[in-house]
């Protein structure tokens, strides 16, 4: 007999349209949080934790209450003080209290040796890393929910915005989701619950630390003029005034960085040979031209007076902008190259299969597979369209009435960005296609960026000025700080026998770029690693070096024999 | 060619089998293992492994401590990618077709937990829900594995209150949940006492009985050859044998070993025994006589006359017997890897 059914939720209305997506919902962590929720709710922990944190709310907004209905202040100003009390304890019970719940959801499997049990079932492992999140925001939400009766006391005072109450919580709840998350992916990446506890509260620590950009001058204190939650706002770029790229960058950037810690910890429970790549790939691409675009639209609110007025002149502030975006570019396509190009060069049959399927106007998908052959052939596109995205929105939005110099110094920098990350994704293909793993692969493009970024300091030295720049322009890293002053009396500053220097580090780094990427190509095609074809062919499941050194160990066990 | 190429399955060509009988030709392989090798970093865990297991066997796995059986089985439960090699189980390839794979088998580590805080019933239903089996027929499916597994009685009892035995059998519940044809079991009967031990055995069997194609890896091989129809004897990787364990034996042993003990050492025993051209290898340990008997059964008889007629002081005759214990001794070197 057969044990596969439909989910109770896939006999609907989802079942009969997207029969696809109402079983990915049915099955979306439900056993796992049903077990989870079972077990965490009938141990004595929850409900000791539970019943001290509310008592410290409460027995702190009580003391409260009793010294401040003495005191001169207004109402007002005393509910805003419980307020902002009690959102500060919340704030440091959910820092404090639930990292604890949440790292341990992986460890404590793998300590208890169930892991096995649940990774031979057949939820897939986003299922599994969804229900653990699931289940871990759900204990600590039950904290949450518990402490908004304790909350209304302030409404007795006044001074609180039934805004600012909602703000309170989405932030509250927010801050439990990322926890959540980041405790689930923790734990994933260590075998026991002690480590893996350690280092979540090492993170909480540094966020501790970095929250205390947010919160100095807070307005905290007896008699406040305002609630923490508008100062918040104001300072997360949330307020209703503020930029709404601000607002847009504040709440794509947490969820992108909910989404990579989502895909770390199915990674970290997948199959060694599973598809580990494409969904980081395609949420980086994402990522990528998302944040160039807000940065770059950014840059149009000072543009615009500037253009209606006569003479048409970009003002520095939208120039400083828009070369803060391009060496944005530059950051992101650097460490694009170096993740996606050092990836294994042995694709498994597993992958081959599923993207090999990927034919005709889906070919162009394959982008996102596996493998560092894909992963320079990603960068690559990757940094066409962000700086050709830049150069477009460059050359119709802002370029219009821009200084000659500052308009070449932008068209150089996104015309030499790309060819250097390729150069660079094209080493790192050469490293994986010659067996580097990737940690090392990694390491070693890292030091060579390190020691480019250090050729101009090494001629800086030696004071030979001339040559101090010239080497600033093959340096990747100083590419667009070192493009200064390219123009003096309308002609490029560096020019090597008759060339702009800037000309021949672009010819220099595409030939270095091409040449690489053949050599790659060629290594790669001899060890039988699979390239444009992904077929069942193609050999790739085993390394050469693995090859070779089980043909090693097994001279060695025949001598010994 | 790579030593540990890949070798993709051939539908219509018979496995080779590097040592052993192949299966019965009419019984369906259902687990169908080739070249399969196994590299971690420093070592060579399994190395060009070759058997098939026939539908609805009891297939045994046996090897000493660090043999490879751990990794095989685990391979096949899905848990581990194969450096080369293939295995199919029911026609899908564990590597690419693992969910399915997973719907068909049911695994049991030899080492494993058990969710504490839940009930007996809770944990079973967890495992059902995670298998994706629905509704009513998720509450028939759970109710007829604890009623094969004799876990009724404990339906409503806390996980963490079990018996070590009792865990055991709740585990071998959860891995019969979602029905699977193949079950996978590694070392099922390890630290239980004798009792649950035989409860366990008495399960198999049923188990066995009702068409399940089990391989199961064990230390304990008497209890194995009681199981068992087929085995396979691993050691550093290797597979030293593989096939029903008469055929193997067989093919172990042309001749039969037989060891005389004498009254007293005696001086004329090699040269008498020498002369019955179906006696081999003769030696003399004191009064202890070892040789092998090529001859037929029946006309043993006539060494022991020639024996008699010299008046050697025979005390005792003893047959080793052709068991798996034998059997993995004879293959095996006790060689840890």
């Amino acid at each position: 007999m057969s044990s596969r059914e439909s989910s109770p939720a896939a006999r609907g209305f989802l079942a009969r349209h997207f029969p696809t997506f109402a079983e990915w919902l049915g099955n979306l962590g439900w056993p796992i949080l049903l077990r989870q929720l079972r077990a965490d709710f009938r141990k004595n922990r929850f409900f000791l934790s539970q019943l001290t944190c509310l008592s410290v709310l409460g027995v702190t907004l009580i003391v409260m209450i009793a010294n401040k209905t003495e005191s001169q202040l207004s109402a007002a100003q005393v509910g805003r003080d419980l307020f902002n009390a009690f959102f500060l304890l919340m704030y440091l019970i959910i820092l404090v209290i639930f990292p604890a719940f949440s790292a341990t959801a992986f460890a404590e499997e793998r300590s208890s040796s169930t892991i096995d049990l649940l990774l031979t079932t057949t939820l897939r492992p986003t299922e599994i890393v969804w229900g653990k999140f699931l289940a871990s925001t759900a204990y600590c939400m039950v904290y949450v929910i518990a402490s908004i009766p304790l909350l209304s006391i302030t409404f007795l005072f006044g001074g609180v915005s039934l805004s600012e109450v909602l703000w309170a919580y989405a932030i509250l709840v927010g801050m439990t989701l990322f926890l959540s998350m980041l405790g689930v992916t923790i734990s994933s990446c260590f075998a026991s619950a002690i480590r893996s506890t350690i280092a979540m509260y090492l993170c909480v620590a540094a966020a501790i630390a970095a929250s205390y950009l947010v919160w100095k001058d807070l307005p905290a204190g007896d008699g406040a003029s305002t609630t923490v939650i508008v100062h918040l706002r104001s300072r997360l770029g949330l307020s209703g005034g503020s930029n709404a790229v601000d607002a847009l960058t504040m709440t794509f950037g947490p969820l992108a960085i909910f989404g990579y810690l989502f895909l770390i910890a199915t990674n970290r429970i997948r199959p060694p040979k599973d598809d580990r790549t494409s969904a980081i790939r395609v949420l980086t691409f994402v990522t990528a031209i998302g944040l160039l675009a807000a940065s770059a639209w950014a840059a149009l609110p000072d543009a615009m007076p500037a253009a209606g007025a006569a003479g048409r002149r970009l003002s520095m502030g939208t120039a400083e902008s828009f070369r803060g975006t391009v060496r944005l570019s530059a950051l992101l396509l650097f460490v694009a190259a170096l993740v996606f190009s050092t990836e294994d060069a042995a694709v498994s049959r597993r992958n081959r299969t599923r993207f090999g399927a990927w034919s005709g106007p889906a070919y162009p998908l394959r982008i996102f597979a596996p493998g560092a052959f894909w992963g320079f052939v990603y960068t690559v596109v990757l940094a066409v369209a962000a700086c050709g995205g830049l150069y477009v929105f460059w050359e119709t939005a802002l370029a219009q009435g821009a200084d000659p110099r500052l308009d070449y110094l932008i068209e150089q920098s996104l015309g030499t960005i790309p060819v250097y990350a390729s150069a660079l994704a094209a080493l790192g293909f050469l490293l994986a296609a010659c067996d580097f793993t990737p940690l090392y692969s990694r390491l070693t493009l890292f030091f060579l960026f390190i020691i480019a970024l250090l050729l101009p300091v090494i001629f800086m030295l030696s004071r030979v000025e001339d040559k101090v720049w010239t080497f600033y322009y093959l340096s990747p890293i100083t590419l667009w700080a070192s493009l200064e002053e390219p123009i003096v009396d309308d002609e490029p500053k560096y020019i090597l026998h008759g060339v702009p220097i800037i000309h021949i580090a672009q010819v220099l780094f595409l030939g270095l770029t091409v040449s690489l990427a053949t050599a790659a190509a060629a290594i790669a095609r001899r060890s039988g690693y699979p390239l444009l074809r992904f077929g069942m062919a193609a050999q790739g499941d085993i390394a050469p070096k693995a090859r070779r050194k089980g043909r090693r160990k097994g001279r060695e066990r025949q001598k010994a024999e | 060619m790579s030593s540990i190429e890949t070798k993709p399955i051939a539908e219509d060509t018979a496995p080779e089998m590097p040592a052993g009988g192949a299966p019965p030709p009419s019984a369906r392989a259902i687990v169908q293992v080739r070249g399969l090798t196994k590299a971690y970093d420093d070592a060579l865990a399994v190395s060009e492994v070759t058997f098939d297991v026939p539908e609805g066997e009891v297939f045994g796995f046996i090897g000493p401590n660090g043999a490879g059986k751990t990794t095989t089985l685990r391979i096949l439960a899905t848990l581990l990618d194969p450096t080369a090699g293939e295995v199919k189980i029911d026609g899908l390839c564990v590597e690419n077709d693992t969910d399915e794979v997973r719907r068909i088998i049911g695994y049991m580590p030899d080492h494993f937990g058990v969710y504490e805080g839940i009930t007996v019933f809770e944990y079973l239903e967890f495992f059902a829900s995670a298998y994706r089996i629905a509704g009513a027929r998720r509450s028939a499916m759970i109710s007829d594995v604890m009623e094969l597994t004799d876990l009724t009685p404990l339906r409503d009892r806390m996980v963490s209150t079990l018996s070590k035995g009792m865990k055991q059998r709740l585990c071998l519940a959860k891995t019969l949940v979602h029905d699977p044809k193949v079950l996978i079991l590694d070392e099922p009967a390890s630290a239980l006492d004798p009792r649950a031990r035989i409860e366990m055995r008495v399960l198999l069997k049923e188990l066995g009985r009702m068409g399940k194609t089990i391989i199961i890896s064990s230390h304990i091989l008497t209890e194995l050859s009681d199981l068992c129809g087929s085995v396979a004897i691993l050691e550093r990787g290797k597979l030293l044998g593989c096939g029903n364990v008469d055929l193997l034996s067989r093919k172990q042993w042309s001749a039969a070993r037989v060891r005389i003990t004498l009254h007293a050492p005696h001086p004329g025993v090699q040269s008498i025994l020498g002369d019955n051209g179906a006696v081999q290898r003769v030696e003399v340990e004191g009064a202890e006589v070892r040789f092998e008997y090529s001859g037929v059964p029946g006309d043993f008889h006539k060494v022991l006359k020639a024996l008699m007629d010299a008046e050697v002081p025979v005390l005792s005759v003893e047959h080793d017997t052709r068991d798996l214990e034998n059997l993995f001794l004879e293959l095996t070197r006790g060689d840890v890897q």
